[in-house]
């Protein structure tokens, strides 16, 4: 797994960098690269981020042997040719297979971690650089959101079949340790497995080090312990404070985060590609196999944990416009960004009350329920 | 209400989105296949919604009781942890008794920020 790039900065120092007003919460924090997105740990007692960051990075390490596609060891890469007839994985595999089934039964199936080879035969993979058609800052690579498959033939459209296919994640089975996956079906436990690995990462930093804790994996955000001091009154615990924004373009958010929850966005403006001389995205419908449509550009989702955020805002942009109803009955937080670049909300999340200067407003408002300017 | 009874309505909202704006364009596509196949996970707990107003593109949403059924499309098996270690859904979403999850900013010190990847 690779990490560099590690960069230290305290509260203040911060706001600074961010252009905002400063505060005199005692947070420190240390970003650096990991799967080729950013990392962070944000600490409550400055004097820990050191041995924070430390077990950040061995969780991300003990996540990376087990379900990496970019690495030869990887147990992913060493039991996937042998899945069909079954095989004994570690408890830190099994752990991420888990979550992963519990992904897809919190979405009824919207997210499915057999979809690796749905992915390679849209060119998404190892070898997909060279077709890339975003900018390699904006495009980035799977990193552990893939895992290594045998190249297929491409589909001979992207139009969706007229009857949805059986779900693959239904017939994984686990017994024990031991796991079979139905030949044909290939795992892709990255979106489950990036968000287990922030959630995994935040309780350690809590657990070994008793501070409050923020993890940060490519924009997905992880709590545990109390939040910042000092910024609350009457010795309120204090909450995260998160900017909440997809791309420079989209609207922004402030919003507070309370300690313990998480957060995640999916986007349909990342990780595009050519295929065929169309633009996909990563985000596929397991019932086709193929990109979901961009109804939203973004969908972020606060929950107790960053699995349940990331299983929902995944699923969200897989189920397109349903998915307002969806999350309005599940009482599920979250913000909408659609494809002009208007807001909807649900579940409570607070209407847009803070926006940087350098951020940009939506071309229009909508006035009807739950849509309002981002 | 049925599914089918659900999905026409949600295809009525979107229907009346489009004369508001575009907003619906993209998503009558979306909404015309769930509406094809619609239904909802069961819901295990009441949701809570910060709307104030009615009317919109997705109609009245109902608030308590829909459930989904396993003509979906994508394999809901709502029973299947016997083989696969349970379930882990036993939260609520976006009623944590007196916490909740997301509340305005307050400026100052930006901890984090959430994007997709």
């Amino acid at each position: 797994m690779a990490g560099s790039d590690t960069h230290r900065i305290g509260a203040r120092e911060s706001a600074a960098a961010h252009d905002y007003e400063a505060a005199p919460a005692p947070t420190a924090q240390s970003n650096w690269t990991v799967w080729e997105l950013e990392a962070a740990v944000t600490v409550t007692e400055p004097g820990l981020l050191d041995a924070a960051e430390k077990l950040v990075r061995q969780v991300l390490a003990a996540v990376d042997h087990a379900c990496s596609r970019f690495r030869a060891d990887s147990e992913l890469v060493a039991l996937q040719p042998r899945m069909a007839s079954g095989v004994r994985v570690s408890p830190m595999f099994r752990l991420l297979l888990e979550r992963a089934l519990d992904a897809a039964r919190l979405t009824g199936g919207a997210v499915d971690p057999t979809l690796g080879a749905d992915l390679a035969a849209l060119g998404h993979g190892p070898e997909m650089s060279a077709e890339l058609s975003s900018p390699p800052d904006t495009a980035g690579r799977p990193g552990v959101r893939s895992v290594p498959v045998l190249p297929l033939p491409s589909p001979p459209d992207l139009v969706p079949p007229l009857a949805p296919r059986a779900p693959g994640w239904s017939r994984i089975h686990v017994d024990g340790d031991v796991l079979t996956v139905p030949a044909g079906l290939r795992l892709d436990l990255g979106a489950s497995a990036k968000a287990v690995a922030a959630d995994l990462a935040a309780a350690e930093v809590h657990r070994r080090l008793g501070c409050g804790v923020l993890v940060s994996l490519g924009g997905d955000l992880a709590s545990a312990g109390p939040g910042p001091r000092g910024e609350q009154p009457e010795g309120r615990p204090g909450q995260w404070q998160i900017l909440v924004q997809d791309v420079p373009a989209d609207p922004a958010q402030h919003i507070s985060l309370a300690p313990g929850f998480a957060l995640a966005t999916s986007s349909t403006q990342k990780r595009r590609w050519l295929h065929q001389g169309r633009q996909v995205h990563h985000i596929l419908d397991p019932r086709f196999g193929l990109p979901a449509e961009p109804v939203w550009r973004s969908v972020t989702v606060a929950a107790p944990t960053c699995l349940e955020a990331n299983a929902f805002s995944t699923g969200a942009i897989v189920r397109g416009f349903q998915a307002l109803e969806w999350f309005r009955a599940e009482g599920i937080s979250a913000r909408f960004v659609d494809s002009r670049g208007r807001v909807a909300t649900t579940g409570g999340w607070p209407a847009e009350s803070y926006l940087p200067a350098e951020s940009s407003r939506p071309p229009e408002s909508f006035s009807r329920e739950g849509l309002h300017h981002g | 209400m049925s599914t089918r009874s659900r999905g026409k309505r949600l295809a009525t909202g979107i229907t009346a989105a489009v004369g508001v704006g575009s907003f619906a364009v993209a998503g009558v596509a979306a909404s015309a296949v769930y509406a094809a196949t619609p239904s909802v996970i069961a819901r295990t707990t009441a949701g809570t919604d910060s709307s104030t107003q009615d009317g919109g593109a997705q109609g009245s949403t109902p608030k308590s009781g829909s459930g989904r059924s396993d003509d979906d499309g994508y394999g809901t098996r709502q029973n299947s942890g016997t083989q696969n270690g349970g379930s882990r859904r036993s939260k609520s979403y976006g009623n944590y008794g007196s916490t909740s999850p997301v509340q305005p900013g307050k400026g100052g010190t930006i901890h984090g920020r959430s994007s997709g990847s």
